[in-house]
């Protein structure tokens, strides 16, 4: 009894010894981290590769639900990881032009309403069948059939006109045809046919240059080369890979542990430690998922303070440093602009901002409206955002009004608290996701006078004249014009919704992945671009 | 025995009947928008609307849950709204890990626990008992997904010495299983060490003090002896008690670990389910973990009888 108590006090003393020397080794500097992280891996250099180098397992951590890969059944971010399997009709590179893939060319009748495809006749998939007009007919027209054809502007039609030959028809004009249709990937009807929606959402059939070699839910989806591949060019990775972290720390972890060759972040301190271990965000032009939070006050009470203009004119034109909660919210991330979208958007200028953080004013402006003393509303938000609405609650305090913060589930937020289904008054925080800066199809989709954030019981004739003016523009130049007249008179005539800040995802990779400027195609990548030393 | 065995049965099966109804009730009734959580914020009112219908949110709750319990009556759980696949198939997949998980963690924390315990009353009032009880009393006031953070920095991002997270069975690969499994492995037991310890020492404490240690003494024989063969048995009543109790909390802790470290897990599955309104899902792990809390408690009942022979179930 005696050794095994001896015994025990010696193994308790090294334990607590170890510790304590872990601690150590846990404060040093972050060089250890990279050496560390170097070390992990035994199978990977640090050093980019600057030719493109074949084999290798890319892996990617990912935080989106995977799964249901049939995205006609439901919008979930198939894109963002099906790209090794799925192809699309074109790459929308970054500076926004367009690379056909499955479609060699298009072309658009502005008078009819028509966009025609003309696909590749020598596109398989991945079982050998080739890819003909009617596959490309039955990724687009069945959308129709689950409700989700909204997402390509709901056609009227989509035909075959011949074998190869795609035309989609809408019953007016828009400048986002392409836009809306090119980025789409292609399904095998085929293989819906014979083997049912369930197999389609649980299975990948595509054309793109590897096969789905595994998929665990909820853990990882593991893609190898597809040897049948029609394509002229091969990709370099043998495999690739995702793993799916629901947990930022986890993912951060991974990432620094050199676990995983990529991640996606748009939290600014988990940006701020792979900064501080060395790691510099990828520079992409296409804004890869940039998030704008909005403040919309809910004003459907006419004896409410909000349903008052200029009340809401006092506080969001001047009342709020939005500059500095921006940067308090968001980090080195963090801005603000007037604009609804990003600074980035081919209807963005700079005239637009006309906000500026003038408190005395917003206060003389309040007792001007008859509100000297100020009032007392509510922030609706949901937990996410409590940072914001704590935020904004101050801020409303500097100029004398008292605001509760209430929170509430955040897919309650979109269906009780936003535009014509609202039954509160006070203000609303929510958030838009603007995948790239051509995605004004997202601002009008949600913000017109029929939309989610739509139907505020104080809008008068002049916002649905500024609206027709959007659906009538026959040009790029024309609809640029008409959404800047039609966001400056939102925010800023009628404040019935407010940009507060801007923050942007950020894509960090491990040194030795290399990603080409054309590896990015909005939340898609084109495998043909991307190619790793890891073994 | 067997009139005990179907009474417990028959009040397990009632437990289960009041889980699901209150479980169905409660996540019906919960502040989401369940079309919103599947198809998320994005989707156009004619879209909400064919999704309200095909996931029949337009009939009443007492019709939905007749009509789920009458098929569960047959074996048919739903089908998972999210993942599309028969909701005992998606659950099957993961009750493995989550098992293996609490019962891995069990058989290390109990022995170890005991044995830390034994030392802890053998020496009260030395420093050896002073060391391991305040070691036990911090261990058990800090929360597990706290130890499994720090870990995760210690271990994962400062070291570099462990993954971060998957989980691989043993027998596919036991150097990534014994990789992966440590941290997990010890922020669900550390717990239960601590815990097992301190009730162990209280109980041994207890017996020890009783006539029949001190005539033991008497008889002169080993004081080894005397503590694993009287002592330590007459105190494990207490301590078999806390195998369920254990086991319960087990299923809770697992959400935790199982989201840090990334683990396929009932745990993750139910934290994905609540915040996607899978209800079929949701409505099964809640069932099932009250199964297995039920079962785990009968199991105890059983091992009473096995340590103290005056104990009958009848």
């Amino acid at each position: 009894m005696k050794r095994v108590h001896s015994l025990l006090a010696k193994g308790c003393a090294v334990a607590l010894a170890a510790s304590m020397l872990l601690t150590a080794c846990g404060s040093s500097s972050s060089s250890t981290t990279e050496e560390t992280s170097s070390a992990a891996t035994d199978t990977a250099t640090a050093e980019a590769a600057s030719e493109k180098t074949e084999g290798g397992t890319m892996i990617f951590g990912t935080s989106d639900v995977l799964g249901e890969f049939f995205s006609p059944y439901k919008q979930v971010s198939l894109a963002s990881y099906g790209w090794p399997v799925y192809e699309p009709l074109a790459w929308q590179r970054q500076d926004m032009t367009w690379d056909p893939c499955l479609a060699e060319s298009w072309e658009r009748d502005d008078e009819a309403h028509t966009l025609t495809l003309h696909l590749v006749q020598n596109a398989t998939f991945s079982d050998g069948t080739p890819m003909t007009a009617d596959d490309v007919v039955f990724s687009l027209a069945s959308r129709a059939d689950y409700g989700t054809d909204s997402t390509i502007g709901s056609p009227t039609s989509v035909e075959a006109l011949d074998d190869y030959t795609v035309q989609i028809t809408w019953d007016s004009f828009s400048l986002n045809y392409e836009q809306w249709v090119l980025g789409q990937f292609v399904f095998s009807k085929d293989t819906f046919d014979e083997k049912g929606l369930d197999w389609m959402l649980n299975n990948m059939m595509g054309t793109g240059p590897y096969v789905l070699e595994e998929f665990v839910p909820d853990v990882s989806l593991t893609y190898t080369r597809n040897e049948n591949y029609w394509g002229d060019e091969t990709p370099a990775p043998d495999r690739i890979e995702y793993l799916y972290m629901a947990d930022a720390t986890t993912m951060l972890a991974a990432f620094l542990n050199g676990e995983i060759d990529r991640m996606t972040t748009s939290d600014p301190t988990v940006v701020d430690q792979l900064t501080a271990a060395g790691f510099e965000p990828m520079k992409t032009s296409s804004g890869s998922a940039d998030a704008q939070f909005l403040a919309v006050p809910l004003s459907i009470d006419e004896n409410d303070p909000l349903y008052n203009q200029e009340v809401r004119e006092a506080i969001f034109m001047y009342g709020i440093d939005w500059q500095t909660m921006a940067t308090g919210l968001g980090g080195s991330l963090g801005y603000h602009t007037d604009a609804i979208g990003m600074t980035g958007m081919s209807y963005y200028d700079e005239s637009i901002e006309k906000s500026s953080y003038d408190p005395e004013k917003a206060k003389q402006m309040l007792a001007d409206a008859g509100y000297p003393n100020g009032f007392t509303t509510t922030i609706y938000t949901s937990s996410p955002f409590s940072s914001a609405a704590t935020m904004l609650q101050a801020g409303l305090a500097e100029i004398g009004i008292t605001a509760e913060c209430e929170f509430v589930d955040y897919t309650l937020v979109q269906s009780d608290y936003i535009g014509a289904k609202a039954t509160q008054t006070g203000i609303c925080i929510t958030c838009l996701y603007f995948p790239n800066t051509l995605q004004t199809d997202r601002f009008t989709k949600h913000i017109n006078p029929t939309a989610t954030y739509g139907a505020s019981s104080t809008w008068d004739d002049q916002i649905v004249t500024l609206w027709n003016a959007v659906t009538s523009a026959t040009t790029q130049e024309e609809e640029d014009t008409a959404l800047f007249n039609y966001s400056d008179y939102y925010v800023h005539t009628g404040s019935w919704i407010w940009p507060m800040y801007n923050t942007t995802a950020n894509i960090f990779t491990q040194d030795w992945a290399t990603f080409t400027d054309d590896a990015m195609c909005g939340t898609m990548m084109d495998p043909m671009e991307m190619w790793t030393t890891r073994s | 025995m067997a009139k005990y065995m179907f009474k417990r049965l028959g009040q397990t099966l009632i437990i289960i009947v009041i889980v699901s109804v209150l479980t169905f009730l409660l996540v019906s009734l919960m502040p989401k928008d369940p079309v919103y959580a599947l198809y998320g914020t994005d989707i156009t009112q004619e879209e909400y609307d064919v999704a309200f219908k095909q996931l029949n949110l337009d009939k009443p709750i007492p019709v939905r849950y007749l009509a789920w319990a009458g098929d569960v009556l047959h074996g048919d759980f739903g089908t998972s709204y999210r993942y599309h696949d028969d909701v005992l198939a998606v659950i099957g997949e993961k009750l493995g890990v989550t098992m293996y998980l609490c019962f891995a963690s069990t058989i290390i924390s109990f022995p170890i626990g005991i044995l830390l315990g034994v030392i802890t009353a053998v020496k009260r009032g030395k420093w050896q008992d002073s060391v391991l009880t305040m070691f036990a009393n911090i261990i058990s006031s800090i929360p597990s997904f706290v130890i499994a953070i720090v870990m995760l920095w210690i271990f994962c991002i400062k070291l570099g010495w462990l993954p971060s997270s998957g989980f691989t069975f043993p027998w596919d690969d036991f150097g990534e299983h014994i990789r992966e499994i440590i941290m997990p492995l010890f922020c669900l037991s550390i717990g239960g060490i601590a815990s097992v310890c301190r009730q162990t020492r209280s109980s041994m404490l207890e017996a020890i003090r009783q006539d029949y240690v001190r005539t033991a003494r008497s008889k002169g024989l080993k004081e080894g002896f005397i503590i694993y063969k009287h002592v330590l048995r007459n105190g494990l009543v207490p301590i078999i008690t806390m195998i369920g109790q254990r086991l319960a909390m087990m299923m809770g802790m697992t959400v935790f670990v199982e989201n840090v470290f990334a683990i396929p897990g009932i745990g993750s599955l139910m934290v994905e389910s609540v915040n996607n309104v899978d209800m079929p899902v949701l409505q099964a792990c809640v069932m099932l973990s009250a199964l297995i809390i039920s079962l785990a408690y009968l199991f105890t009942d059983f091992l009473y009888v096995v340590v103290d022979p005056r104990i009958s179930l009848s």
